[in-house]
């Protein structure tokens, strides 16, 4: 899965749970207005089934690496009223700079009093350049979950098809928002506010990453570092991340040989592609309408591309096509099931 | 269970002290591996989805109460989210079967049991209605298919 239930043993991060816990980003140039960008962060797997609402006490974060220092230069931060007989509201606040560089709650609103949906229809805020969503909807990541557990054997069809999550959406302008630089990077981050501290609960920057490469507390252990430390920080196994990854990718490449893929990386190879997917980035030219792996679109197949990736070469590809209940504009994402 | 039940169940399971030391060397799921109580059998069968050398990111647990004697009774699958040694309590959605059984045939200690999915709307396109394991107490071990891919699982003990 992307990063549904990323946590060790399929559970969702702690503290935070189901409501903070990360599905998927997205960001892409808006369709049509090539001088805006569409930047979209996707929690609670399965929903409404194991959470009804957003976590009034989380700060749901879309962090912009402005120059390549894995460091976030901008920062949108999103936080959520206490549901109230079936109803939440949503403010934005835009960090830029050091605030963005550091857990806190600063940063200036760009979208205050915005409703939350949680049926069918969808209540957009527009204020300034800025347009925001906030509500249930049809979960867009698409991949043959249960062919993938049979063993690559993918004849079952998407898993996801049906399934909802609770997405945040931001319509932004490219040069406020996300810097005069077009080649940005974007990870997503949710902090669960304590009385003592913001406590890092989820991060995802490409899909796929902590649910296929790391392994037991190594999944908690990514979730909480920055993406700065992903080069540095070190496994439970006291090796790198960079050398975990490695490691996975030869495990999984072997594997791949067996199914018309190139043959196991070496060493250096598994390295040299471990040193692109970390630090954990998504990275983004909004100047390019290309998607993934320059930012990605609700429709890009991104499992199929990985599955390439981690088989050296292989065809294998799943049966599970991008969904076609798309919405044609803001917030795009289809309605919930 | 305690001493003195896992002294009878070896008993009836006929396992003997040769038996268990055998049972024992599989380790611990497998020590107690099915229950036979008046002719009915229950067996607890687990195995982690993705089988190695893929990890496994699911448990894929099947379940059964068996009558040897009239070959009836009731097989359950459920998809667990997490691997066997992490299993969490969240349950795929749409994956879950119920059978009745049909048939059960008994060759020394294996056992071979089939039956029919109870709801046929349950099944996904290309899916068979067909439920069917085998199970072998002496290995600790049982076969089944998880959607088209043959699967090796360790049997466990439940209580009856």
């Amino acid at each position: 899965m992307a990063d549904h239930l990323d946590a060790p043993g399929l559970h969702s991060p702690a503290p935070g749970g189901p409501r903070t816990d990360i599905t998927d980003i997205y960001a892409f140039v808006k369709p049509g207005d090539a001088t805006k960008s569409i930047l979209i962060l996707n929690v609670n797997p399965l929903a409404p089934t194991l959470a009804t609402a957003f976590d009034a006490n989380a700060i749901y974060e879309l962090n912009i690496d402005t120059n390549g220092d894995a460091v976030a230069e901008r920062a949108f931060r999103i936080r959520f009223s206490e549901p109230e007989g079936g109803a939440q509201q949503a403010i934005v606040h835009l960090a830029i700079g050091p605030q963005a560089a550091s857990a806190n709650d600063g940063g200036s609103p760009v979208i205050v009093h915005a409703p939350v949906s949680f049926g069918q229809s969808t209540a957009v805020t527009a204020q300034g350049d800025y347009k925001f969503f906030a509500g249930i909807r049809s979960d867009p990541f698409f991949f043959d979950l249960l062919g993938f557990l049979a063993g690559f054997k993918f004849t079952q069809g998407d898993f996801f098809l049906d399934k909802n999550v609770f997405s945040i959406a931001l319509e932004v302008p490219n040069v406020a928002a996300l810097g005069s630089n077009s080649k940005v990077g974007i990870w997503a981050r949710t902090l669960i506010d304590t009385s003592d501290a913001l406590v890092p609960d989820d991060r995802m920057g490409r899909p796929a990453i902590n649910t296929v490469f790391n392994h037991g507390s190594d999944k908690n252990t990514f979730n909480q570092i920055d993406p700065a430390q992903d080069r540095t920080a070190l496994t439970a196994g006291g090796i790198t991340f960079v050398q975990s990854f490695a490691n996975t990718l030869i495990q999984l490449s072997t594997v791949g040989a067996t199914l018309g893929g190139h043959g196991t990386y070496s060493a250096d190879e598994a390295t040299a592609i471990a040193q692109i997917l970390l630090p954990d980035i998504l990275t983004y030219d909004y100047s390019d309408s290309s998607g993934f792996l320059n930012g990605r679109k609700l429709t890009d197949d991104v499992i199929n591309i990985e599955l390439g990736l981690v088989t050296n070469g292989s065809s294998l590809h799943d049966d599970a096509d991008a969904h076609t209940d798309l919405l044609p504009v803001f917030p795009y994402l289809g309605n919930p099931h | 269970m305690n001493k003195i039940e896992r002294r009878k169940f070896l008993k009836v399971t006929g396992a003997g002290v040769a038996g268990a030391a055998a049972l024992s060397a599989l380790g611990p799921l497998a020590t107690l591996v099915t229950s036979v109580k008046d002719g009915e059998l229950h067996f607890r069968a687990v195995t982690g989805l993705p089988n190695s050398p893929l990890p496994a990111y699911a448990s894929y647990v099947l379940e059964g109460r068996v009558n040897l004697k009239t070959k009836s009774g009731v097989m359950t699958r459920s998809l667990m989210a997490g691997a066997p040694d992490a299993m969490s309590e969240i349950a795929f959605p749409g994956v879950a079967r119920s059978a009745a059984v049909s048939n059960v045939r008994v060759t020394d200690r294996v056992v071979r049991i089939t039956g029919r999915v109870n709801n046929p709307a349950q099944l996904t396109t290309g899916e068979s209605d067909l439920a069917e394991i085998t199970l072998d107490r002496s290995k600790g071990l049982a076969w089944a298919q998880f959607f088209g891919s043959e699967v090796t699982m360790r049997l466990e003990y439940t209580e009856g």
